[in-house]
């Protein structure tokens, strides 16, 4: 079958991920001003309020810098319960030319991570780019079974 | 903290968000997409969030003329993926903030101008070079004045 051309698969396998569920925007705001002060890079980041208008929000951030986004979380008015760190967390992404009027291309995606076993702990999908959080354990397996599902050029991964 | 230098603003209108709430972790969310895929609907935004109980949430958005087949298809599927609820909101716009070079003001700083002016946002994700965020269509155009007055647009 012939496979769908995209520009790249893009890849990272030293991620930890921060889940927080809070119930003011305000909090948020306050967190990112403080992670922007000390030049911590967001490197995926998604969250929506669910039907309790509840906030629920994943970032994932390099792992050289959590020590750092920790000290900057405990200072927060945040429940433990409401905050947690995994460590070993990767992301794998593809961007492509047709995400905005080509079905299916998330689908091909999805079937091609989780048919090797793969958990997809989180999805963000916008304009051009899919991304998928997934354990740092699982990111070369699933560039290489993204390698055979989608048509990259040459040279690239 | 000085305005920070973006390129531009993108809108898409005209778009139907379905939240797919509390779907056990061990339900194969990749149905939801087949099923919309099989069906030529083609799926602007994704949220996927597992949450800290064992269940994740599915937020999508679909072009409002795929409304229908969409809503279709995924009450079709509540009972296989044993989602607790799924949630339809209409006339949702997404302005998505370009680019945004992973800084974490440039989150900070939507959140903040837009909520300042009783913008309400329902979600937002990043992708390679923006931020997007969803909100109420009829919002947009103070949405984009406002961060427009907020972003030092290059």
């Amino acid at each position: 079958m012939k496979r769908l051309k995209i520009y790249d698969i893009l890849y990272n396998e030293n991620l930890c991920r921060i889940k927080l569920t809070i119930k003011s925007s305000s909090f948020l705001v306050a967190l990112f001003d403080k992670l922007g002060k000390v030049d911590i890079k967001v490197k995926f980041f998604a969250f929506h309020q669910d039907v309790n208008e509840i906030l629920q929000i994943t970032f994932c951030i390099e792992k050289s810098e959590l020590k750092t986004a920790q000290k900057i979380l405990t200072e927060m008015p945040l429940k433990e319960k409401d905050i947690q760190i995994d460590p070993k967390i990767g992301m794998v992404a593809i961007y492509g030319p047709h995400f905005a009027e080509k079905p299916g291309i998330i689908d091909m995606m999805h079937r091609a991570v989780s048919s090797q076993g793969i958990n997809i702990l989180a999805i963000s999908t916008t304009v051009s780019t899919s991304f998928f959080i997934i354990h740092s354990s699982d990111v070369v397996r699933a560039v290489n079974c993204l390698n055979e599902t989608f048509e990259i050029p040459r040279g690239k991964v | 903290m000085g305005a920070e230098i973006i390129s531009g603003i993108l809108q898409r209108l005209d778009l139907s968000a379905f939240m797919i709430s509390s779907v056990p972790e061990t339900a194969d969310t990749g149905q939801i997409f087949r099923h919309l895929a099989q069906n030529k609907i083609n799926i602007e935004f994704i949220n996927q969030l597992s949450l800290k109980n064992g269940y994740s949430n599915v937020l999508l958005c679909v072009d409002e003329s795929n409304r229908y087949s969409a809503s279709t298809e995924l009450e079709k599927l509540k009972s296989i993926i044993h989602a607790r609820e799924i949630v339809q909101l209409q006339k949702v716009g997404m302005l998505s903030i370009f680019p945004h070079k992973e800084q974490a003001f440039v989150i900070s700083i939507i959140i903040r101008s837009l909520t300042a002016e009783g913008i309400s946002v329902l979600a937002m994700g990043n992708s390679l070079s923006s931020v997007s965020c969803l909100i109420d269509e009829e919002k947009i155009p103070d949405a984009i004045q406002c961060l427009s007055n907020e972003f030092n647009l290059s």
